[in-house]
């Protein structure tokens, strides 16, 4: 029996109605988000109205995908089987990043030492397949 | 200053009843070291065998009825407080816990909670039973099996304490990117609050061994017999970082109940009372991202801590001792800064300098907290200040310890992993 058939997958993200232009964007290798058609703010996570305003006009547009570390943690263990999948990854760092256009997002630092990543490093988005034609949107050092 | 609240000093906790797990060998080792210690009549045996959360909150409940000089016949009024509906088991589970066990004849029984503030909602509810007319005496008890749960195969599955909820559900933060406990979120916070204001891993470490030290004066507590240096602590792994694993709450099986009536009726009971002089509420769902870095390394404590003390015309200088949620040793460095005994950003050298454990001129959570007693939310605190304020806290006793307050921290967890709730409970001998 091959090993690889037996890998153990990692979570998947659920796919919504509000969050599919979303994936679909990032399976292209894009990073976008929700912005308010009447006030013009970033709106994060994907919802229905604006955070700011209640606007419903909410339209998806590109962002830059650069930003910087805001905070990070590096998991050393993991627990419970929801996260088996990432045993194999064991130092990984996971952060929240801080986009340029303003929005913190959920993501891991990725291509960089566990050791090199501080709090304020610049980073930029990177696409990592998940499976299943989903692709995560995960960032690293800009050098 | 003046109480702004007609509440203030009009309730009291009259009886309290505590179970609390240990592991079988230490706690035949202890009673056998400490016969007769007032303290290990709350322990039982952990993991629980044959007895289910309710079995231990119906027993918890029943001793806070017999603490308070009552019969079951008299509770009139009964409050369940749990975490909340996604504290990992169902609340309709639970929903006919102790009061059809024991049989309580009430006018009204509700289930109520909220994130780790239960014990603070459950008083809330209790008492607005009692301003009401609905009943006279209230009895309110929780439980939770955390370890026992973390024995067992399914639970494990999911990993302890996990958060779940719909924005980590649905991948656009949480399990996706590789993390889903209550330590990968407060790990963050940590790491922020050492990048803002240069905290130590020293600092944290601080907060660990004092509240240790409280724990190695109270037989009930998990980490009893094993103090800890900062030697220690700084030689230990690192678990998810910046954190060793005692900056980590414990997990506990156990359960906690009191009974609340009026100081009048309380008076005629057998114990001292505790008056109920202040209840304050924080929601930091205004520290989303877009409001910028500073909701991220505090708490909302100043709309509870204002409400509560208010109410009871304190300030902070009135504290004689103060049981603060612990989850993990950042809170307790946060919450030092948050109420005011330090500035903002010094709550790192505050409590290295040594203020928070015993012989300290501010002692908190002289259990040994969540971090090193047992984890009931703010119900280990609230019994905590029943003990101090009664004067029967033992080797951990705060001299003529007259005025305290409990906090709680928690609830459903938002983007950027920040926890919901903040409550502020303010408890003092009448
Ligand atoms: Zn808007």
């Amino acid at each position: 029996m091959a090993e690889a058939s037996k890998e153990i997958p990692k979570p998947l993200p659920q796919i919504t109605p509000i969050t599919q232009p979303f994936w679909e964007a990032a399976a292209s290798r894009k990073l976008v988000m929700q912005r308010c058609s009447d006030c013009r703010s970033w709106v994060w996570c994907p919802r229905p109205a604006c955070v700011e305003c209640g606007s419903e006009g909410l339209q998806w547009a590109p962002v830059s995908g650069r930003g910087t570390v805001f905070a990070f943690t590096v998991i050393r263990e993991v627990v419970g089987r929801a996260l088996r999948g990432f045993e194999k990854d064991i130092p990984y760092i996971t952060a929240w990043i801080d986009l340029e256009e303003g929005p913190r997002i959920c993501s891991n630092v990725v291509q960089c030492p566990v050791e090199k990543v501080v709090i304020g490093m610049a980073v930029e988005v990177v696409f990592e397949e998940a499976g299943q034609g989903i692709f995560l949107p995960k960032f690293k050092p800009i050098r | 200053m003046e109480p702004n609240s007609r509440l203030s000093g009009k309730y009291a906790i009259a009886g309290l009843g505590m179970v609390i797990g240990l592991p079988e060998k230490e706690l035949e080792k202890r009673k056998a070291d400490l016969p007769g210690h007032p303290m290990l009549n709350h322990a039982i045996a952990s993991p629980l065998v044959d007895l289910s959360a309710k079995d231990i909150e119906a027993e918890a409940a029943r001793r806070a009825i017999e603490d308070a000089g009552l019969s079951n016949k008299d509770i009139d009024g009964a409050v369940h407080v749990h975490g909340g509906p996604r504290s990992g088991r169902g609340v309709v589970e639970h929903m006919d816990a102790f009061p059809r066990m024991l049989g309580l004849p009430v006018n009204f029984y509700y289930h109520c909670g909220r994130g780790g503030g239960w014990g603070t909602i459950g008083i809330i509810t209790a008492l607005s039973f009692l301003e009401l007319g609905l009943a006279k005496y209230v009895a309110i008890a929780g439980s939770r099996e955390d370890w026992t749960r973390s024995h067992r195969k399914e639970v494990r599955d999911q990993g302890i304490r996990g958060q779940i909820n719909p924005a980590t559900v649905a991948g656009m933060w949480g399990p996706t990117y590789g993390r889903t406990a209550a330590a990968h979120e407060h790990s963050m916070f940590a790491a922020r609050h050492k990048h803002e204001y240069g905290t130590t891993e020293t600092q944290f470490g601080a907060g660990a061994i004092q509240v240790r030290a409280w724990a190695c004066k109270n037989p009930l507590a998990r980490m009893y017999g094993r103090p800890a240096t900062i030697e220690d602590y700084l030689q230990s792994p690192i678990y998810i970082d910046p954190y060793h694993l005692m900056d980590m709450a414990v997990t506990t099986d156990g359960a906690v109940a009191m009974v609340l009536t009026s100081m009048e009726r309380a008076r005629d009971c057998p114990k001292p009372p505790v008056a109920v002089l202040g209840i304050g509420y924080g929601d930091a769902q205004g520290g989303q991202w877009w409001e910028g870095a500073a909701h991220y390394t505090k708490l909302p404590v100043l709309k509870a801590k204002e409400a509560a003390f208010g109410q009871a015309g304190i300030s902070i200088k009135d504290i004689d001792v103060a049981q603060l949620y612990d989850c993990f040793t950042a809170e307790l460095i946060f919450q030092m800064e948050d109420y005011g005994w330090c500035a903002k950003g010094e709550g790192g050298a505050y409590v290295e300098a040594g203020h928070i454990g015993p012989g300290g001129d501010t002692p908190v959570n002289t259990s040994g907290g969540l971090l090193s007693a047992y984890h009931m939310a703010d119900l280990t605190g609230i019994s905590e200040s029943v003990f101090q304020l009664r004067g029967e806290a033992g080797e951990r006793q705060v001299p003529d310890a007259r005025l305290t307050f409990v906090t709680g921290h928690g609830g459903e967890v938002f983007a950027p992993g920040m926890c919901s709730i903040h409550t502020t409970l303010v408890l003092g001998r009448p």
